[in-house]
């Protein structure tokens, strides 16, 4: 589903973010990508959302290689995407409707489509009741909650989260991250870079370690720190 | 573009507006006073035009018939005249009627000059479209037969040239400069606009928004923007120009024109001419304001 090989990212001042990862994800997986500030993880999750290009590398997602996609198919290929932020990135002058719809308007969706398909979502992420409700009306938790809402409307097959428990409690951050899992129990593949040890170490998914740029550790199931 | 994709880009317009009301109010108070200052700038150079035309009209070419010529000569000269370009109008001046006006001229009773011979030579008076025709029909007429002698005054109809070009070149320059300055004073509000929804234009990009269903509410909004701009200036200058008008035709100023045969344009045919210059030219300002300033958020 998602296939790295040998990436690189120097940037202009010469710093390496990424140095020839390499690195194969399947459907359905759940892989938490770890390091600490500045390990490269970010870096690495703004390439497959191509928000950024490998100096050197391919990525290969859906069998697409995206450092090859030209500019005007980016967006057609971000809606294969679903991406929830740290700091949630919603609409402020949109209700919590309407930002979960807009990920649905941007698609061409029928009306009768975004009718059916927004309850359904803000209803799984628990937030049925807050429809009407602006961003700035919500506690955190309930902002990334309508932001997984929006990430899942279009059904992808891929959902990519960056830091999405940063700004959250540990309770709150708990009940998010057992969302990411039914998520991706339902059939999507969630890529998460996180710092967040104690989830890590307590969800027990496949943890893939960055430092200094490189790929240090891939292990199919454990904790944060966990070797081999 | 789709029609509901259509209300979907007007509605977020409009509610744009409203949520950035201050901003939009500089914007269209922006556009207007500069359409404004260009709507004064055509008032003054149509105004000069029309003087120009009326003074170079009420100088007219005086072609005088030689004593010799027979009636169809000066018939056949008349027909020539009638075929020359650029006239617009030709009156007959007999031996008589001249003879009455000279006599009327100099205060003498007509009952003095009884019997008297009719010494006033025949004459042709002719208008012209334009005074820059003036040399082309001299030269014309005085090539043709049974003609003795042609007055126009050359230096007065080459000060009137020189000052009609000056004042259109001059005007040219104004409006286009005024113009200039205009769009970048837009392109700079609405990019302060722009720049304040970066964030937005963002989101849109990572839900996998295209850059055109991002782009066209910005447009819209610029169109909205510029068009009601250009209403405003119109309508201020509408009073402006009836107030001006009214002052010229009635006030201290009627005088001083009457002698120059002024009459302002009338205010129906200079807005009509107006109107759609102003509007499309606040929905071009809208537009390149909105599309430069939103260009450089697209690229992400």
């Amino acid at each position: 589903m998602i296939k790295i090989s040998n990436v690189t990212k120097i940037y202009e001042n010469g710093a390496k973010g990424v140095d020839g990862v390499s690195l194969e994800i399947n459907k359905d997986d759940f892989v938490f990508i770890v390091g600490s500030s500045g390990s490269g993880k970010t870096s690495l999750i703004r390439m497959l959302l191509k928000e950024m290009e490998p100096t050197s590398g391919k990525i290969i997602i859906n069998k697409t290689d995206i450092t090859q996609l030209e500019h005007k198919f980016v967006p057609f290929f971000r809606r294969q995407l679903g991406v929830v932020f740290q700091d949630f990135k919603l609409l402020p002058n949109k209700t919590v409707y309407e930002n979960v719809a807009f990920a649905m308007l941007v698609t061409e969706a029928t009306g009768r489509e975004i009718r059916r398909n927004v309850p359904t979502a803000l209803a799984m992420v628990g937030l049925g009741r807050k429809a009407k409700s602006y961003p700035d009306q919500l506690s955190g938790g309930e902002k990334q909650r309508c932001a997984l809402a929006r990430a899942i409307v279009n059904k992808p097959p891929i959902l990519i989260a960056d830091e999405p428990t940063g700004n959250l409690d540990p309770e709150t951050a708990w009940e998010i991250m057992m969302l990411l899992e039914d998520i991706n129990l339902r059939g999507t593949t969630v890529v998460c870079a996180t710092h967040a040890k104690e989830i890590v170490d307590r969800m027990q998914k496949r943890v893939v370690t960055i430092h200094k740029g490189h790929l240090l550790r891939d292990i199919e199931k454990g904790g944060y720190g966990d070797e081999d | 573009m789709k029609i509901r994709n259509l209300r979907y880009f007007l509605s977020e317009s409009i509610r744009s507006m409203i949520r950035n009301r201050l901003m939009s109010l500089a914007s269209i108070i922006t556009v207007a006073s500069c359409i404004l200052i260009l709507a004064i700038s055509y008032f003054i150079v149509t105004n000069v035009n029309q003087l120009m035309e009326n003074i170079g009209q009420s100088m007219l070419i005086i072609v005088f018939v030689e004593d010799e010529a027979t009636d169809h000569e000066v018939d056949v000269l008349e027909s020539q005249l009638v075929n020359i370009p650029h006239i617009v109008d030709i009156s007959f001046t007999s031996e008589e009627e001249a003879f009455a006006r000279a006599a009327d001229e100099w205060g003498m009773e007509p009952e003095l000059l009884e019997g008297l011979p009719h010494i006033m030579p025949r004459s042709f008076s002719l208008e012209l479209d334009a005074l820059e025709n003036q040399h082309y029909v001299v030269n014309y007429v005085t090539g043709l037969d049974s003609v003795m002698h042609i007055r126009h005054d050359q230096e007065g109809m080459d000060i009137f040239i020189g000052i009609s070009r000056t004042v259109s070149i001059v005007s040219a320059i104004v409006i286009a400069f005024l113009g200039g300055i205009s769009t970048v004073i837009i392109i700079n509000t609405i990019k302060i606009t722009v720049s304040a929804r970066k964030n937005e234009i963002n989101i849109m990009k990572y839900v996998g928004a295209t850059d055109w269903f991002i782009r066209w509410p910005f447009l819209m909004e610029g169109v909205l923007i510029g068009v009601l701009g250009a209403l405003t200036a119109l309508g201020a200058s509408y009073f402006i120009y009836t107030y001006a008008v009214v002052s010229i035709v009635d006030g201290v100023l009627g005088a001083f024109f009457a002698i120059l045969f002024f009459e302002p344009r009338d205010v129906g045919e200079v807005f009509l001419m107006l109107a759609p210059i102003c509007v499309a030219m606040g929905i071009c300002i809208g537009v390149a304001g909105s599309a430069t300033s939103i260009r450089k958020y697209l690229r992400v």
